[in-house]
């Protein structure tokens, strides 16, 4: 199975919360070992232009380069997946300035219709200002979730209060410009920790 | 016999004195993340040591528009989403667990919360009625269980 079946990453999330719920109470869990779900052979950084939450065009490759970016398509309607997902690197950033001081968080919205830049950034700004909220009309949000091999989001629910379906996992890129590991939903905060520090030197 | 009635009184307010239990039904770890959008997610464990199975019908609260049960689920290409349901099962004996990445109340339309803050959610229940229950407010990295 190619990593990029999603019956791979449905398998692979499943056995890592398996995995992870046996060492899940052990406090500062260190590693030499990426703990989030290895991608062999390493991908590259995708290329696409979004708007940031000031309308100004950020080039996600050229502005990622030589750091370590962390790429997510989530929306602000979402109750639990995406703010714990943005808490825990917030968490990790908190402990780690040195680590935050050369990362960019990008997350782009899959919910353009709903998430205003004015949304975004307050959504945003509850985590850590410095993470970059990104914006774009429907067909460049495709384009760019194709260029970062995530199946496009849906909406599931009909009114104003429908859901998204969305890839939940967070892309990471080392500053040496290669994605090497993914984030699905159950990663622990310890194990944030453990990456994002190995994921900094690997450059 | 009027001694027998008081005791008997006694023991049967005190059954339904504490805050979070009702007819067998306990809940414990009631946690919501500290609302970043609109909306917001409390979960909670209930236990139930009664002789009769029960569900979870529906919740309110006075710092949402609305309470909506919903479940968090994975499709076959690892992407998530999030449907409604109407009810959640509680076994005679059983537990239910609600927790990020499963099932969870979501608040439709939350107030602005603070971390710290205490925010009481009413649970309705299909057999043990109403109960209420209060609910701490957390950072989103500390809903999961043994988040370190």
């Amino acid at each position: 199975m190619s990593f990029r079946s999603g019956k791979a990453i449905r398998l692979l999330a499943l056995s890592l919360l398996l995995a992870s719920l046996l060492v899940a109470c052990q406090a500062g869990f260190a590693s030499d070992e990426l703990q989030g779900l290895v991608v062999d052979p390493p991908q590259p950084k995708p290329s696409f232009v979004l708007t940031d939450t000031e309308g100004m065009p950020f080039d996600f490759a050229a502005e990622t380069e030589g750091k370590l970016a962390l790429l997510y398509f989530g929306y602000t309607n979402c109750p639990d997946i995406c703010p714990v997902h943005m808490a825990q690197i917030a968490e990790v950033f908190d402990q780690f300035p040195d680590v935050a001081r050369n990362s960019v968080v990008v997350f782009v919205t899959i919910d353009p219709e709903r998430d205003t830049p004015e949304k975004l950034r307050a959504f945003l700004d509850n985590f850590d200002s410095r993470f970059v909220g990104l914006t774009g009309t429907e067909e460049e949000l495709g384009a760019a979730q194709d260029a970062a091999n995530v199946p496009r989001a849906v909406k599931a629910g009909d009114g104003a209060d429908y859901t998204m379906n969305h890839a939940a996992w967070v892309i990471a890129y080392a500053p040496d410009g290669l994605n090497y590991s993914i984030y699905p939903f159950g990663i622990r905060q310890s194990q944030w920790s453990n990456d994002l520090q190995i994921l900094a030197g690997m450059d | 016999m009027r001694r027998v009635l008081a005791i008997v009184a006694v023991m049967a307010l005190s059954v339904t004195a504490c805050g979070g239990g009702s007819d067998g039904i306990v809940v414990t770890d009631a946690r919501m993340g500290q609302p970043t959008g609109p909306n917001a997610a409390v979960y909670l464990t209930a236990s139930n040591s009664g002789e009769q199975a029960d569900r979870l019908i529906g919740a309110s609260t006075d710092v949402a528009a609305s309470v909506e049960i919903h479940e968090s689920t994975m499709a076959d290409d690892g992407t998530m989403g999030m449907q409604p349901v109407d009810g959640l099962d509680i076994t005679a004996g059983g537990e239910l667990t609600l927790e990020p990445g499963g099932y969870h109340l979501m608040l439709v339309d939350a107030e602005r919360l603070d971390v710290g803050d205490m925010v009481e959610v009413t649970l309705n229940w299909e057999k043990a009625g109403d109960m209420t229950v209060d609910v701490e407010v957390v950072d989103p990295s500390e809903t999961m269980d043994m988040g370190g």
